[in-house]
């Protein structure tokens, strides 16, 4: 035992001394270090169903168009112009000339009327058929489509040249440019691959051809992917060489290895309450900026119970204090929100922002709808604490003008049950949405998204109505219009919209964040000073 | 071997440590000065202090009076599949031992069955598969503990049924079913009641470790493991939030493991005990 | 001998056999589709629907049954829902790992607890033989991810001289870095295991101690060295084999705990996370695997016993 100290002491020491320095000295490789709360799923762009597989894809593929990180305006980037005829229906897009994929292929329009054609196949389980709908002879396709794989036409898509094709819709619909943010699958590689087989294909996994700034190296199942400059990315070979994307599970573990110096970026998740204690480091930078998402409360009416009253469906609207949850619970990293118009849209109105916590007018709508009081069933999932703070404030708020809320937290499996199946009568829910203000998606009665059921036909009317308009003053116009319609029905409470907060190392520069993307301009990210992060 | 009072230190510590820890938590609606529910927005990551002792979490709450609660979860949990876990496993080894045959066989087979799986992914895998609730987390501990009890029971019973009072029993003309509850069970109590202490921290452990993945008894309600799993988001912030409920495992723990060590010694059993 | 060693090869086979019935079982039973599951881990639905497919749900229960066990025996253990490959291959990929982790703290753990039990053996009721029997006991009251955090607190973040994430820095991977790595968590294991087995090995020597040759030889006048090198250490070498060999489930949920706090790259954090997704085909293999490997230890352990100790020949 006695002998065995000392030696246990200087292995100790001899251990500790062998940190993972990363040594960015000049003349080596540069390399950044992100952190990711789980690895990616898939690395085939069209096949993405979570954040992680997300993100990994944005940096190895490129899409064909990129929304403006300010305006969300649709922007080129594969593409690198269009025209959009004077019918608005018909749109010829050009690929950027010096696009190559990585095995020196050039990206040709063929390339993007084939993953177009995957995308609208009846075999295709991915999630972007919704975007190419509106195309002429897709709905057509998808239904009739006899062949196993991607080949034949579809009515609207035409390829020109090598580098041009166009697009022609069957009506009308404003937000296709915003929507066409997808990369492409290379054709030379992949047509000859059944669609039913094409997410289980080699390439999802190994990614021998991408087209984006970065190209895979390594990707080890659970510890991170290890990516590497592509030289010939068409918008010039990215400044920093290696980027290597961890996984690590436990935000808190993310920040202490950030402090030791062994990471360089915590990308949208940094907690709130963080952010002050990282702020005083002069080694580490904030970066915040709001993003396409927000929290609200959903009010089933479709069920027989009193929330079928406006009434109540208000005396619980004006109970909610939005201030003190983005306060107290968010720490003011978040927009307090009052329709479902995000901040960064075009169409959103400033001009709902008016705080309405009135306790005695709420106690009176209650009374006015013939309840002295009233028990209220409210769901909401594991795992999100400030969902459960919500919760419990809501509670409290409404135990003073007599309405008692029950609360049952649910599993997941559970609690996407009870909402799919309607089956309760207040819930918390979360949600994203697209880049465009076009609010068909969530609140149009025929939608598939509209997962709360919610049914006014003036609304419908305006949505169509917007969804064929051009011009953003028209758009906005009817947007705000029918976002006014929905709020005097009170379908559900809205909360606040939470901003991505990052944390990098203060050498990082030109990191620009994307509010739906983190690595939108990666290829023009440096590390200053050839020193690391140390 | 070891002398005849040892034991003995074990046991008292053990056991007083479990009345302490059964009082705390029986008596937690007058000993906790807050509601373990109650938030308190401003509050949040409080450091130990006198109103809170235990500091508070990242909403404010006491965790002292959640941490009492929690007890009362981890108790009712160790304590109910425990006695779940014996009533199966005595009722399984008894009839094994005493029919023995090919009901042996079987039941003994079924035993090994059920012992070849980690207890942990076990009941993790059955937590997922099923909806996460108190009840089921009881339900699959208890149902899955039992396989010491029941090789402990057939053992002795084996030894005892060839003992003469036995057979005088039989040749009375007793049956089966009261010479299992006269003779062999008063014999077979030392050790299961060593054993039944035993299957308590095991299942504080594991219900603690479910609730630590997440799969458990869902928050709101306190458990030590759920508020471990809230805690290791807030380590630089709050050790307080971490350590307190992670101390109360291993003191709940550990004094059942002293009883039921202590327990062991004084009633002379040995420790190895061969697989039947 | 051969015709224990028949009936226990036969009790294994049925163990095995009773094993796949519960998985399938299970899995049979399971409520609820996959694809309801967690949307933040998103399954994939050709896979779901491949995976319906294989299961036969049209014929009757034993159909499923056999046509599923013979996959199994085949090797196919079907494709995990979330990625989309097979699962013997996300395995394959995740036990080097493991196996790293876990035969480490392992040996350590055996080691320290040979060294330590054989030692406080010979000085029962000693203060050090007090104090390690209240450790054997507190070791295995602490639970594993608590100490964790515990040491991350400490030695990750206060005193940043171990690495908290991880098997290694990407990019590196050389062995002093996976040392380093290795520290925190076999820490975690060791604690625990020296902990279970100290107490076996002390007992078990002890046992031997106080048998009637070991006496016998003491009084012939051979020294304590040699009494323990030729007597002691030789006889209780059979128990301390059987619970080394029989400590399999409990290294596995230690591994299953320091993995998860780690975030190492292994077995047991992509259980737990496979858990949380619903990816039926991965836990079933992963159950029926780990039973598999117990119920095997058990058996090879029975069967050195039956080797070395006569008394059980003669016995039954």
């Amino acid at each position: 035992m006695r002998r065995l100290l000392p030696l246990l002491c200087l292995l100790i020491l001899i251990l500790s001394g062998c940190h993972g320095y990363k040594e960015h000295g000049a003349g080596q490789e540069s390399e950044l270090h992100v952190a990711a709360i789980a690895g990616p799923v898939t690395l085939n762009p069209i096949f993405v169903r979570d954040s992680a597989s997300a993100e990994v894809a944005s940096l190895l593929h490129a899409s064909l168009l990129i929304t403006d990180p300010d305006t969300l305006e649709p922007m080129p980037h594969l593409v690198s112009s269009w025209d959009v005829l004077g019918d608005n229906l018909t749109y010829i897009f050009t690929l950027q000339e010096n696009a190559y994929w990585t095995d020196g292929v050039s990206i040709t329009a063929e390339d993007a009327a084939f993953t177009m054609r995957v995308i609208c196949h009846p075999d295709y389980t991915g999630w972007l058929f919704l975007p190419l709908r509106y195309v002429a002879g897709a709905q057509e396709y998808k239904e009739n489509h006899q062949s196993l794989f991607a080949d034949g036409l579809i009515e609207g898509i035409e390829v020109l040249g090598e580098k041009t094709f166009s697009v022609t819709l069957k009506e009308p619909y404003a937000p296709f440019l915003s929507l066409l943010t997808f990369p492409l699958l290379p054709a030379h590689l992949l047509s000859a691959v059944e669609v039913g087989q094409l997410e289980a294909h080699e390439y999802s996994l190994k990614l021998p051809v991408s087209s984006g700034p970065y190209l895979l190296a390594e990707w080890d199942a659970d510890e991170y992917v290890h990516v590497k400059a592509n030289p010939d990315f068409f918008l010039g070979k990215p400044e920093i060489d290696h980027i290597y994307y961890r996984f690590i599970p436990n935000v808190e573990t993310q920040v202490i290895e950030l402090l030791a110096g062994k990471l360089d970026l915590i990308p949208t998740a940094v907690k709130v309450e963080d952010v002050k204690l990282l702020q005083t480091d002069p080694q580490i930078k904030i970066y915040t900026n709001p993003r396409l998402v927000y929290d609200y409360i959903a009010i089933n009416t479709n069920k027989d119970s009193p929330l079928q009253d406006r009434r109540v469906r208000q005396a619980l609207a004006t109970l909610v204090n939005r201030r003190e949850i983005v306060d107290n619970v968010l720490l003011g990293y978040a927009d307090p929100l009052y329709g479902p118009l995000l901040p960064l849209h075009f169409a959103y109105d400033e001009s709902l922002q008016a705080e309405t916590v009135d306790l005695a007018a709420a106690r009176e709508l209650l009374v006015a709808a013939g309840y002295n009081n009233l028990q209220l069933n409210l769901i909401f999932n594991a795992g999100n604490l400030v969902r459960e703070n919500v919760a419990l404030l809501l509670k409290e708020q409404a135990a003073k003008i007599g309405i008692e809320i029950q609360l049952s937290l649910l599993e997941w499996e559970a609690f996407l049950a009870a909402v799919n199946e309607g089956d309760y009568e207040l819930a918390i829910l979360g949600r994203g949405v697209e880049a465009d203000p076009d609010l068909s998606y969530h609140w149009h009665s025929e939608s598939l998204g509209n997962a709360l059921g919610y049914k006014n036909e003036e609304v419908d009317l305006l949505l169509e109505q917007a969804s064929r308009l051009t011009t953003q003053r028209e758009r906005t116009f009817l947007y705000r219009q029918a976002q006014k319609k929905i709020l005097e029905d009170i379908p559900a409470i809205w909360l606040y919209s939470r901003q991505a907060i990052h944390a990098a190392t203060a050498t990082l520069e030109k990191f620009r964040p994307h509010p739906e993307s983190v690595f939108f301009n990666v290829h023009e990210w440096t590390l200053k000073g050839g020193e690391g992060s140390q | 071997m070891e002398a005849k009072n040892a034991g003995n230190t074990e046991f008292l510590i053990g056991i007083s440590l479990i009345i302490i820890l059964s009082a705390l938590a029986l008596l937690a609606p007058l000993l906790a000065a807050h509601d373990p529910y109650e938030t308190d927005a401003q509050n949040w990551l409080q450091p130990p202090c006198k109103e809170h002792p235990f500091g508070t979490d990242r909403l404010g709450r006491d965790i002292f009076s959640r941490v009492l609660y929690g007890a009362r979860v981890s108790l009712a949990v160790g304590t109910l599949s425990m006695l779940m876990s014996v009533a199966i496993g005595f009722l399984l080894g008894m009839a094994a031992g005493y029919f023995g045959g090919v009901l042996d066989g079987l039941i003994m087979r079924f035993t090994d069955i059920v012992l070849v799986f980690p207890s942990m992914l076990l009941v993790l895998t059955l937590v997922a598969i099923f909806e996460p609730a108190l009840w089921l987390v009881i339900f699959v501990i208890g149902g899955t503990g039992w396989p010491g009890v029941a090789r402990l029971v057939r053992g002795e019973v084996l030894q005892l049924r060839t003992k003469e009072f036995i057979q005088s029993a039989r040749m009375l003309g007793a049956n089966h079913f009261r010479i299992m509850l006269y003779h062999l069970l008063p014999n077979a109590l030392g050790p299961v009641l060593v054993a039944a202490t035993l299957s308590v921290p095991a299942a504080v452990m594991t219900e603690a470790g479910v609730s630590y993945f997440g799969l458990g008894i869902q928050p709101p309600i306190p458990t030590w493991g759920n508020m471990l799993r809230g805690a290791q988001l807030y380590l630089r912030h709050a050790w307080w939030y971490a350590f307190f409920p992670g101390l109360f495992i291993f003191l709940t723990v550990f004094a059942f493991h002293l009883t039921g060590e202590g327990l062991r010694k004084q009633l002379g059993l040995t420790r190895v005990r061969r697989r039947g | 001998m051969i015709f224990q060693l028949v009936r226990r090869f036969t009790q294994t086979l049925l163990v095995l056999f009773g094993v796949s019935v519960a998985t399938f079982l299970t899995m049979h039973w399971a409520p609820g589709h996959p694809l309801q599951a967690n949307p933040e881990l998103r399954l994939d639905p050709t896979a779901v629907e491949r995976w319906l497919q294989l299961r036969n749900l049209d014929q009757p229960l034993p159909a499923q049954y056999l046509s599923w066990l013979s996959r199994m025996l085949r090797g196919d253990f079907g494709q995990s829902l979330l990625y989309n490959r097979p699962v013997i291959e996300l395995i394959r990929e995740r036990l080097p790992s493991t196996l790293l982790l876990t035969v480490t703290a392992f040996l350590i753990g055996l080691f320290l607890a040979l060294v330590v039990g054989i030692y406080v053996a010979k000085k029962q009721n000693s203060w050090v033989d007090r104090m390690v029997q209240v450790y054997s006991l507190a070791g295995i009251s602490v639970p594993g991810y608590w100490l964790g955090i515990v040491l991350i607190i400490c030695f990750a973040y206060r005193f940043p001289l171990f690495s908290a994430v991880g098997m290694r820095t990407p990019g590196d991977g050389s062995l002093p870095d996976i040392l380093q790595h290795m520290v925190l968590p076999l820490i975690v294991m060791v604690f625990h295991n020296f902990a279970y087995y100290v107490r076996h090995v002390r007992s078990a020597v002890l046992n031997v101690l106080n048998l009637d040759f070991v006496r016998a030889a003491k009084a012939r006048g051979l020294t304590d060295k040699q009494v323990m090198l030729w007597h002691v250490l030789p006889n209780s070498a059979i128990p301390i084999v059987t619970i080394a060999a029989l400590s399999l489930p409990v290294l596995f949920t230690g591994a299953m705990m320091a993995e998860q706090v780690f975030a190492w790259p292994g077995i047991g954090r992509f259980i737990v996370t496979s858990t949380m997704a619903r990816d039926y085909p991965v836990i079933m293999t992963v159950n029926l695997y780990t039973a598999a490997l117990v119920a095997i230890a058990n058996f090879l352990a029975d069967v050195l016993y039956l080797f070395i100790d006569p008394r059980l020949r003669v016995k039954a």
